[in-house]
């Protein structure tokens, strides 16, 4: 038998004091100041209530409360006493319910608040974007004047070039109308030489041959300082260069032998057909590119092209393909929005705009134009989608004509003679 | 002679049934196992002539008799706060700190009168408080300790 140490009695004896202690300690407790404790916690939860403006000093409120559960409910018997007839908890939950109202209230209000706040911050943003923006309207605006005025005046120097341009083109037109054509019917060969030089001191004043190469040599400055002009007005200048070469090359020869000294004569004439091949150069150039951004602009591609030729061929492969398409899917929505949209630009831009111009620069001929005209109109019966309409009524119709030859061939049957 | 002798078995009569009629009048109905116990004791403060009031109960009484009491022991003793519980078996456990005792009352017609004087401190009770633990009143003094009443005095 083993008997404790005295270091474990004196250990058991000191739990056994502080026991004892705290139960005498529990015990003293006043009945009436418990209740009082109760009454003062319970006003300090209503006080709370009147003065709590946010939802952390609700949810104290509420932290109290579940503390006031927990501690007066070792008196739950005395508190039901002196509660009577309502119970301590029914006393508390119905401070629960009322103070757990006002955090929903209060989190409402500050969620409604943490929203003004928002809105408040967006709408200051709004406001600074709102300033930002009209500072730079303002400029903008500015830029828009400056940019009006200089495309006014680049627009009003454009149009004024191309009224020089086009008195010139008219002056050397009618020159070549008048001037050249007389000189291309006359036969120098029977002209004798006195004849030559009286004709050559007539016409000869301004110099001819320099102001025809004057021209020459204004067209093409024109064309490399005016890279932006339209698809139509380059298609003008190719009919001037193209009509005005067309002259040259049957006059020329003959103006040099009338105004040019034999020496000087092929030089003149050889400086003048490279000023006319860099302006057919040129031209055709500008003419191609313009051409062609004028077709991509309208999403139409076309393979590149940079001669008549090509360009024809470009235009009737791009139909023709349309039309293979078709012969082999049918007509449908996108493909009658495909014909409609190069439709347009045939219609309304080359046959308004530009289709003299093309012919008279030979670039299209009326044939051309023509076969472009009957290729349209059958892609465009092509292109017409099927609807499903069509082939219910083609099956009903398909239909009838069995159920009617089914019923010839009965009652071609019945009326047959019965042979005995 | 019969006259007389009728006459006087009907005052006889007369008699037993004045007498019957007497003591149904004065009978009384007893209700027996009454608790009277108080869950709370009241704490009230004595107005300038000394009277404290239960407005639960509806008690009141004057404190001074009490107060004079005590004063033969501590002449300087002034009353601010009086303390009552009425316990199960109806008796009124009345103190107030500096008190010696705890006066035990038995409430009569129109008064209060003491059947126990309960000493606990001769210093008198610093902070005195009832509790009602039935059948006991509990009494803590306020120091830590606690003294079990009844009319009779500490158990």
């Amino acid at each position: 038998m083993t008997y404790p140490n005295r270091f474990s009695i004196t250990v058991l004896s000191f739990v056994f004091l502080i026991g004892l202690s705290m139960n005498t300690q529990a015990q003293v407790q006043s009945d009436y100041e418990i209740k009082q404790n109760f009454d003062r916690e319970y006003a300090e939860v209503h006080e709370g209530l009147k003065t709590a403006t946010t939802s952390a000093e609700v949810q104290e409120l509420l932290n109290k409360i579940d503390q006031m559960g927990a501690t007066y409910g070792e008196h739950s018997d005395l508190m039901n006493n002196l509660l009577y007839p309502e119970t301590l908890t029914a006393s508390l939950n119905r401070l629960r319910d009322i103070t757990q109202t006002s955090y929903n209230y209060v989190t409402r209000i500050e969620q409604q608040s943490g929203n003004v706040m928002e809105l408040e911050r967006q709408l200051a943003e709004l406001s600074e974007q709102v300033q930002l923006n009209l500072v730079q309207a303002d400029s903008l605006r500015t830029e828009l004047d400056r940019m009006t005025r200089s495309r006014n005046a680049n627009a009003a120097a454009a149009r004024q070039l191309r009224d020089q341009l086009r008195q010139r083109d008219e002056l050397i037109l009618s020159m070549v109308d008048s001037v050249f054509v007389s000189y291309d019917r006359l036969n120098l060969a029977s002209l004798s030489r006195a004849e030559r030089e009286e004709l050559g001191l007539r016409v000869d004043v301004e110099n001819v041959l320099g102001h025809i190469n004057s021209v020459v040599e204004g067209n093409i400055s024109f064309i490399d300082t005016n890279t932006q002009l339209s698809a139509a007005d380059f298609l003008r200048l190719k009919a001037v260069q193209v009509e005005f070469e067309k002259v040259w090359v049957n006059i020329g020869p003959k103006l040099a032998m009338i105004y040019t000294p034999s020496a000087q004569r092929e030089n003149r004439l050889t400086e003048i057909n490279e000023g006319i091949d860099r302006w057919r150069q040129r031209v055709s150039q500008s003419v191609w590119r313009s051409l062609a951004a004028a077709f991509e602009s309208r999403n139409i591609e076309i393979a590149s092209f940079d001669d008549p030729v090509s360009f024809y061929t470009g235009l009737n492969n791009y139909v023709d393909s349309a039309l293979s398409r078709l012969e082999a899917d049918g007509g449908s929505d996108d493909e009658l929005q495909s014909y409609e949209r190069f439709a347009n630009v045939w219609h309304n831009d080359i046959k308004v705009n530009w289709q003299g111009f093309l012919i008279d620069s030979e670039i299209l001929t009326y044939e051309n134009v023509a076969t472009i005209d009957r290729k349209l109109a059958n892609w465009n019966a092509q292109a017409q989608p099927t609807s499903s309409l069509s082939w219910i009524l083609i099956g009903i119709l398909g239909l009838i004509v069995i159920v009617l030859i089914v019923v010839l061939v009965a009652q071609r049957n019945k009326t047959a003679p019965v042979k005995k | 002679m019969n006259l007389r002798k009728s006459y006087r078995n009907v005052n006889f009569v007369m008699m037993a049934a004045a007498l019957f009629m007497l003591s149904a009048c004065g009978a009384t109905v007893k209700i027996q196992n009454v608790d009277f116990a108080s869950p709370i004791e009241t704490v009230a403060q004595p107005d300038s002539d000394g009277k404290v009031s239960d407005p639960r109960t509806g008690l009141s009484f004057n404190v001074m008799p009490l107060r004079d009491f005590e004063r033969r022991t501590n002449p300087n003793l002034n009353v601010s706060e009086v303390r009552f519980i009425r316990s199960h078996d109806g008796f009124y456990f009345v103190t107030a700190p500096g008190f010696i005792n705890v006066y035990v009352m038995q409430p009569r017609e129109g008064e209060l009168r003491s059947v126990k004087h309960i000493k606990i401190n001769e210093n008198g009770i610093q902070s005195p408080a009832f509790n009602q633990r039935n059948p006991v009143i509990q009494l803590l003094d306020g120091t830590g300790s606690s003294y079990d009443l009844t009319k009779d005095g500490i158990i």
